[in-house]
C-alpha cells in the first residue's frame, strides 16, 4: 500500500479523485446535498440529515487521520460524479473497507465510476484486499458487486438507535480477482445480469 | 403473457413500480431508474423478447413510452 497523500489529485485512466481535505466550498456543499439526498442517505449507516457545519467539521478532521480517506470523483469529461473512501485503513494486513456513492449524469456512469474506484484502490493506492459491505435491500449495487468478483460471505445487523440495518458484507475480494474483470464492459454486465436475474 | 405485459413487467419487477406509474414514466424520475437500474432495465428487456438492443438504443431508452417505439425496429409489437 502506497503512502497516501492527501493533497494529491490522483488519476486514472482520467477520472481524478480529489481528497475531501482539498475541496472548494462549493465543492463541499455539493457532497453533502449528495449525502443527505433521500436515495444516498438511506443506504448509509447513518441515514440523518447532515448539517453543513457537522460536515465541515468531518473534513476538517480527515487532515490528521491516516485510517480514513474520502474523495470526490470526477469523469474524464470533467464533472463530478460521487465519492469514494477508504475507512478501517490496516497498513499491515493491507487491508481496507471501501465505501462509494453516486450521482451518476448519464446511462453507464455508475458502472464505469464503481469500476474505476476499485482499479484505484487496488492498482493506484495499492492495497491488495478489500472489505466491503452492502446493505441487504440494495439489489442494484449487489449485482454490480458481483459482476467485479465480489462474493458476499458475511452478514451484519447494525442498530442505530433503533433503526435496525443488514448488511451483507465480503472479506475476501482481492486485486487479482478484480483485475481479471477490470476489461469487462458494460455490455458484458448487461450479459451477466440476465443470468444473475434467473438465479 | 402479451408483449405489453412481459414489457410492462421488465419495468416493474426491475424497477419496483406498480403498473399504475409507468404511464410517463421517464429516467431518473423514481430513485430505482438510475444509471445501474437502467442496466438491470435493458437486461430484463432484452431477455423478455430474446433481443441484442444496440447501444444508441440503449442510451435512448429514456421513459417508458420511448421504450415502446425503440422495440418497434426490433419488430416487437406491444
Amino acid at each position: 500500500m502506497i503512502e497516501i497523500d492527501k493533497r494529491m489529485v490522483y488519476e486514472s485512466h482520467g477520472y481524478k479523485f480529489k481528497n475531501f481535505v482539498c475541496l472548494t466550498e462549493e465543492e463541499k456543499k455539493l457532497v453533502l446535498e449528495w449525502r443527505n439526498s433521500p436515495e444516498i442517505r438511506k443506504w448509509m449507516f447513518n441515514s440523518d440529515v447532515i448539517t453543513y457545519q457537522s460536515h465541515s467539521d468531518f473534513i476538517k478532521s480527515l487532515e490528521k487521520r491516516t485510517d480514513r480517506y474520502y474523495w470526490l470523483v470526477y469523469t474524464p469529461e470533467n464533472y463530478p460524479i460521487g465519492v469514494f473512501d477508504i475507512v478501517n485503513v490496516d497498513p499491515i494486513r493491507n487491508i481496507a473497507e471501501t465505501g462509494d456513492y453516486a450521482k451518476p449524469q448519464k446511462f453507464g456512469d455508475g458502472f464505469y465510476f464503481l469500476r474505476e474506484c476499485l482499479f484505484f484502490y487496488f492498482n493506484i493506492l495499492k492495497i491488495e484486499n478489500n472489505y466491503t459491505e452492502a446493505d441487504v435491500d440494495n439489489d442494484n449495487i449487489h449485482s454490480l458487486n458481483s459482476f467485479f468478483g465480489i462474493k458476499y460471505n458475511g452478514k451484519k445487523t447494525t442498530n442505530q438507535e433503533g433503526d435496525i440495518k443488514e448488511y451483507l458484507t465480503c472479506d475476501s475480494f482481492t486485486k487479482d480477482i478484480f483485475n481479471e474483470r477490470y476489461k469487462l464492459t458494460f455490455r458484458d454486465y448487461l450479459q451477466y445480469l440476465k443470468s444473475y436475474r434467473n438465479d | 403473457m402479451t408483449n405489453l405485459e412481459k414489457y410492462n413487467a421488465a419495468f416493474c419487477e426491475t424497477l419496483n413500480v406498480e403498473e399504475a406509474q409507468l404511464a410517463g414514466l421517464k429516467y431518473q424520475a423514481v430513485p430505482s431508474w438510475d444509471s445501474v437500474g437502467h442496466m438491470s432495465l435493458v437486461a430484463a428487456i432484452e431477455d423478455a423478447f430474446d433481443i441484442m438492443m444496440e447501444m444508441d438504443d440503449i442510451i435512448d431508452l429514456s421513459s417508458y413510452e420511448k421504450g415502446k417505439e425503440i422495440l418497434e425496429k426490433y419488430e416487437v409489437e406491444l
